[in-house]
């Protein structure tokens, strides 16, 4: 009967499916043999570490002593006694060569079913066994299910970012986890960074960047193993700690070419059982299939994005190219300025935030805010930017953004405008001013970053041919977008076209001036030229009108004085009034247009020498040896030039008439005292005693052709001048020597005003 | 005493006349001439201690007679004055042969004086 029985029990329990059906087996034969109670505590991997209850047991009490009663499993014996919840319960542990299963406990004892306690066992045990093998089974399948599902799909990505969507996805549910999470390690930055995650919402996941050796991935990156966190142990406990609100996780390496490219965690399975070893060796070979299509499509994704910049910058280099023929117009130096500022705000690539234009004084060693385009607030950036049209040229661009700034001088620029540094002051405009190239301010706080709100900004500096002409700063404050060395490259490109473009503005504006100042000039000539013509008009007239003037004012004058009669008397003094009248008129309408026509001025002496001796150079022949003499830093002397070259003109003249063999010729000029000394020797025969006297009489001369007014007149010219001439015999060999003394203005500023009279 | 004589050489009729008058009435003995030309042949009878001389004239000009009369008749040693009614004469250097240069003026004070200075010396 009881045969019957066992043989019955076995069958069912081979029959029946799965562990719960199973155990539902056990249970009823257990009621058969007369039991009382009976449980099973899991350790396998199929159901994890979980009491069963079989017959009759107290779950619910149960299941906090899980830990303890599998502690307490002694594996020695066959049986063994051990008392749960105040009953000795018998216990045989379910276990075969290469793992145990758990333990089964049931009471009371029967002393004499020792055999089919052991027949149970072993069924038991082949019956766990099996079930575990059959799930091991499905599970392989599944996975290989999932291996096929995603490598099938991941082939039909060439996105990196949609492909790690729908892994995450995929894995997620593979494992029946709660969310998965891909981390790839950004080689810019050195960091872990979050690629991809699904159902993780209500998870606090670290998405900043994870370094080397921080937290489970970063330990995962740093050692190239894979972790598995389960419930209840330390790491889990300090996994809720950490905010991240899960008890257990599977965290393995993404490796390309024995390098760690990223990480794998999948996080909470759902559902009855936890993670398993199993489930580690799962996703690692799943790491290891998706590791290198992950590298692949990361690196066509960095082609891809590689070829887009390129494009970009063409586009860049294109609106450089455009910018830079408006920037070599000639034009204001403002309005180019703000052309260049504007540019520097313009396009995607380019298009800072805001910029602005320092210009450097080299004598005071400051830097002037000049121009600033840009917003002051985030939301002046936005109505800007909203009333600028998306698809218009370049060049229309940037009319169209000078018309509404126009319209407002913004706030921004005002700011600016009140901006003036030394370059010590700021570092790193004394860098870039060193350096002479592009420097960017990162993570700071200096004075610029605090006046401006940012904490990175870029200074580019505009070299001039001798000088720094200034320097350019620009920021992204509202769009935080980082400045990339590849914008340093650009911007020094297009520094140093703005500064040739500011050179030439700056040789425009100066032509400009120039330009103006020679049409102001012509004009006041054509003014004298008007007056000149007026004084020549009013100078025949005086000399048509003085003599019949003088004559009628002589006459009346006589008539007064050889009358006795009152009446004529008195009527003759009118006509003489009168006519003294019209003369001062006529003498001041003289004095007027004189003032424009005769002028004092200061004379060069070696320029008056050279000219006379250039003017006679026919006088010389090859038998007159010249020798000028005239000391550096002689003053200029008051006289006009012209006047002053006629005397020596007359000097020159005699001196070379006086040797018509030939012989040397000195002349020398230097400062003595406060007057100059004008010195010419001829070798000639000398004058003579009855001359001597009579040298400068007028149209006394001992030439045989000539009238014999030159050395008069230059006599006259130099006393005048309230100078001196003489001449004299040589005391030493033969010839005569003419000396002039000419008082110098040695007052420098007497002299400087007597310069400026001639303007 | 002796009356000094005064060649006074103007184009204007008028001018001839009142200095005439009025060097007459101070004492001189006074002989005109219209032209340079005229003048250089009065020169040639008429003693003249002193020559006034107009710069601007037709034919022969004044400073061309001034050369004339300084060349033909240098050992006479005639001091001769220069009238005119342009200032900027005295700026041209060949003026600077005569001995004095006037602007003309109904006012004779200036020419007396210098008449007076020169016929001392």
């Amino acid at each position: 009967m009881f045969e019957t029985k066992l043989a019955e029990f076995i069958e069912n329990f081979h029959i029946a499916g799965g562990l719960q059906n199973k155990l539902n087996v056990l249970s009823n034969f257990f009621l058969i043999m007369g039991m009382e109670e009976a449980f099973f505590v899991s350790t396998s991997e199929l159901c994890g570490k979980r009491v069963f209850s079989i017959l009759n047991a107290d779950e619910a009490a149960l299941v906090p002593l899980t830990d303890t009663l599998i502690a307490r499993f002694d594996d020695t014996q066959q049986f063994s006694k051990e008392t749960v919840l105040g009953k000795e319960f018998t216990v045989f542990t379910i276990k075969d060569e290469e793992k145990k299963y758990g333990k089964l406990f049931f009471y009371p004892y029967f002393e004499d079913k020792e055999a089919f306690y052991r027949i149970i066992r072993e069924v038991t045990v082949c019956g766990i066994k099996g079930c575990e093998l059959k799930e091991q089974f499905l599970n392989k399948t599944k996975q290989l299910e999932i291996f096929r599902k995603l490598s099938g799909k991941v082939s039909s990505y060439y996105n990196l970012s949609d492909m790690l969507k729908m892994l995450t996805e995929g894995v997620t549910e593979a494992l029946c986890a709660k969310g998965t999470v891909i981390r790839l390690v950004d080689k810019d930055s050195g960091l872990l960074k979050v690629m991809a995650e699904y159902g993780l919402h209500d998870v606090h996941i670290r998405r900043h960047g994870i370094k080397k050796g921080d937290g489970v991935s970063g330990e995962v990156w740093e050692t190239g193993k894979s972790k598995l966190v389960l419930p209840d142990t330390a790491e889990s406990i300090s996994l809720l700690r950490s905010k991240l609100n899960v008890s257990s996780l599977i965290c393995v390496p993404l490796t390309f070419e024995n390098e760690i490219i990223g990480t794998l965690s999948v996080y909470e399975r759902v559902g009855e059982r936890t993670f398993t070893e199993d489930d580690k060796n799962f996703l690692e070979v799943l790491g290891s299939l998706l590791a290198p299509i992950i590298a692949y499509t990361a690196t066509i994704d960095r082609e891809k994005e590689l070829l887009a910049k390129l494009e970009k910058h063409l586009k860049n280099l294109t609106l450089i190219t455009e910018i830079n023929k408006i920037l070599m117009e000639p034009r204001k130096l403002d309005s180019l300025l703000y052309m260049v500022l504007t540019t520097l705000t313009f396009g995607e690539e380019i298009g800072f935030n805001r910029a602005v234009l320092f210009m450097y004084n080299a004598k005071t060693g400051t830097l002037q805010g000049m121009m600033g385009v840009g917003c002051e607030t985030v939301e002046e950036a936005y109505q800007v930017w909203q009333r600028l049209p998306k698809d218009l040229p370049a060049i229309k661009w940037i009319e169209r953004l000078r018309e509404l700034e126009a319209a407002n001088d913004t706030t921004f620029n005002q700011k600016v405008k009140s901006l003036r540094f030394f370059l010590d002051e700021v570092p790193s405009f004394a860098t870039a001013y060193r350096t002479s190239k592009v420097y960017v301010e990162k993570n700071t706080e200096d004075v610029l970053a605090r006046i401006f709100g940012v904490s990175e900004y870029a200074i580019i500096p505009l070299a001039g041919r001798e000088e720094i002409l200034g320097m350019l700063y620009v920021d992204n404050k509202f769009t935080n977008k980082q400045i990339s060395d590849d914008y340093i490259k650009l911007l020094e490109t297009f520094a140093s076209q703005v500064s040739i473009a500011i050179e030439n503005a700056k040789l425009f504006n100066e032509l400009k001036e120039t330009n103006d100042m020679l049409k102001a000039a012509k004009q006041e000539l054509l003014i004298k030229e008007k007056l000149a013509v007026v004084g020549e008009m009013l100078t025949t007239l005086a000399h048509e009108v003085r003599n019949p003037l003088a004559a009628m004012g002589g006459f009346a004058k006589i008539i007064n004085r050889r009358s006795e009669d009152k009446t004529v008397k008195d009527l003759s003094q009118k006509i003489l009034s009168q006519a003294e009248r019209v003369n001062k008129m006529f003498n001041d309408f003289l004095y007027l247009t004189k003032t424009n026509t005769y002028k004092t001025s200061t004379c060069d002496i070696l320029q008056v020498i050279n000219n006379s001796i250039n003017n006679l150079s026919f006088l010389f022949t090859e038998k007159i040896k010249l020798t000028v003499d005239v000391s550096p830093n002689i003053p200029c002397i008051p006289i006009d030039e012209s006047v002053l070259g006629v005397v020596l003109d007359n000097l020159i003249k005699n001196a070379v008439q006086a040797m018509p063999e030939g012989g040397s010729l000195v002349i020398k000029a230097f400062q003595n005292g406060e007057a100059v000394h004008i010195i010419v020797e001829d070798e000639g025969q000398g004058i003579s005693k009855e001359v001597l006297p009579h040298i400068f009489d007028p149209f006394y001369t001992t030439k045989f052709n000539g009238v014999g007014v030159g050395l008069s007149v230059s006599y006259k010219i130099i006393k005048q001048h309230n100078g001196n001439i003489y001449a004299e015999n040589r005391e030493e060999g033969k010839g005569a020597r003419f000396v002039i003394k000419l008082p110098c203005v040695c007052d420098k500023e007497e002299e400087q005003s007597l310069k400026g009279g001639v303007s | 005493m002796k009356k000094h004589k005064i060649l006074v050489v103007d184009d204007e009729e008028n001018i001839r006349l009142l200095y005439k008058l009025d060097l007459e009435d101070e004492g001189y003995e006074v002989e005109v001439a219209e032209s340079g030309e005229e003048a250089l042949e009065k020169l040639k009878t008429f003693d003249a201690d002193l020559i006034t001389l107009d710069i601007k004239m037709p034919g022969m000009g004044g400073i061309d007679t001034l050369h004339e009369i300084k060349t033909r008749f240098a050992d006479r040693k005639i001091p001769v004055i220069l009238c005119t009614a342009f200032e900027e004469f005295k700026q041209d250097f060949s003026t600077w042969a005569s001995e004095a240069y006037i602007t003309k003026s109904h006012d004779l004070t200036e020419l007396k004086e210098t008449i007076k200075s020169l016929l001392k010396e």
